[in-house]
């Protein structure tokens, strides 16, 4: 790879690396014990909410 | 390389490697589907489609970890350099199931809508500005479009009529695409799934791709020698250079200088591959000619110019040979320019 390639190739992997780290972190913490997500199917939101 | 389009150009390793791959793929998806039609909770199950979603969606995203994994790993030990070579194959199929799941998403959960399937993906679920909840799936359809966009021109074609330079930066929006599928794994699947091995997949998964880069990416950049000797940059010893392979030493200014050995002849040229840009210090001498990893594009060792038909030339350097020790001049010639090698055993 030529240098600047490199250069930049390192400097996004440096930024993508902690962006990533946060998203996974924060996906983990926050989320509720019962999905809300709208764009969920609600056959699987049923399944983690026990709904019979 | 040609500015021509031509079909792509088979040959027998390519053969086996795609089927392997196809065979691969085709066990992933009914052992996925077998494995979780048996686990289900009794009274809880999929249907056919929504198996299908998850069992292309967890293998598009698990190859393309894999793609990432390989420039690295093949920098670290040559046993990957063969998925190197065809990396371009696995990562149209990695696209290729990537649309399936995009459609059959589309397809189950938006087809129904009054709204046109690719509206209702982006409009059906207003929660932007949350992270609880956030709308997953338009993060996933944003990488599907630059998956695409690599799909498209994964072609030597496209190569060729846009220049290594910006070929290559398209090429690198896959970090980008990574990243958002980080993200869509994270805010879609870990959010429903209460199995910790979700969690633990995708974190090692992704940290393996970041750390692998950026260990392999600093690597590269220390591969410096010290000034030498008359301004000639000190290499190695001529025999710890490997026999038909190369030790890659990098100036001050200036592009990387690959320094081969065949037998009692050091060679030096450029270390940048015309076609991609690919390391040629990584390849090895095959049929005398410096053979790329990334793609196989070759030179001759003595002029640096790709045997006819094809017609690039990277540049060659002059190299001595002093008290056992090969010094490269860090002095580039023009493309093309023939050089003599350096002879063990005589030259000092």
């Amino acid at each position: 790879m030529k240098r600047a390639h490199q250069r930049s190739h390192i400097g996004i992997w440096l930024v993508l690396t902690p962006a990533m780290a946060a998203i996974i972190w924060l996906a983990v913490n926050l989320r509720p014990s019962v999905p809300i997500n709208p764009s969920l199917p609600s056959a699987l939101v049923d399944e983690v909410s026990d709904v019979p | 390389m040609s500015h021509d389009y031509q079909g792509v150009q088979w040959t027998p390793f390519k053969v086996r490697y795609d089927r392997w791959m196809l065979l691969g793929i085709g066990l992933y998806l009914s052992a996925f589907i077998l494995v979780t039609s048996l686990t289900s909770p009794a009274g809880e199950s999929f249907t056919p489609i929504q198996l299908l979603i998850r069992a292309t969606g967890t293998l598009a995203f698990g190859l393309l970890t894999f793609i990432l994994m390989i420039g690295p790993l093949a920098r670290l030990t040559p046993r990957f350099k063969p998925f190197l070579y065809n990396r371009r194959h696995l990562g149209v199929t990695t696209f290729l199931i990537a649309l399936v799941h995009a459609g059959l998403v589309l397809l189950w959960y938006h087809g129904f809508s009054d709204l046109n399937p690719l509206v209702s993906l982006f409009v059906s679920n207003p929660r932007y500005g949350s992270l609880a909840g956030f709308p997953f799936e338009s993060l996933g359809f944003v990488a599907l479009l630059i998956m695409f966009l690599m799909a498209a021109t994964s072609h030597d074609f496209w190569n060729a009529n846009l220049g290594p330079g910006l070929w290559k930066a398209i090429h690198m929006g896959v970090y980008a695409a990574y990243g958002l599928l980080v993200a869509h794994v994270a805010l879609g699947a870990i959010q429903f799934e209460k199995d910790p091995a979700y969690v633990v997949i995708l974190s090692a998964g992704a940290g393996l791709v970041a750390g692998l880069h950026i260990i392999t990416g600093f690597m590269a950049f220390k591969r410096v020698r010290g000034a030498g000797i008359d301004g000639w940059l000190q290499v190695a010893r001529a025999t710890d250079i490997p026999d038909t392979g190369a030790r890659i030493v990098r100036p001050a200014k200036g592009e990387a200088i690959a320094v081969f050995r065949q037998g009692d002849d050091i060679f030096a040229v450029s270390n940048v591959c015309r076609h991609q840009g690919g390391p040629l210090g990584e390849g090895k001498i095959v049929d005398d000619c410096i053979t790329c990893p990334w793609h196989g594009f070759q030179y001759r060792m003595v002029d640096g110019c790709s045997p006819p038909p094809y017609t690039e030339k990277i540049s060659t350097y002059a190299t001595r040979i002093v008290d056992g020790k090969v010094y490269v001049d860090p002095k580039p010639n023009p493309p093309g320019t023939r050089q003599e090698p350096s002879k063990i055993g005589t030259n000092g």
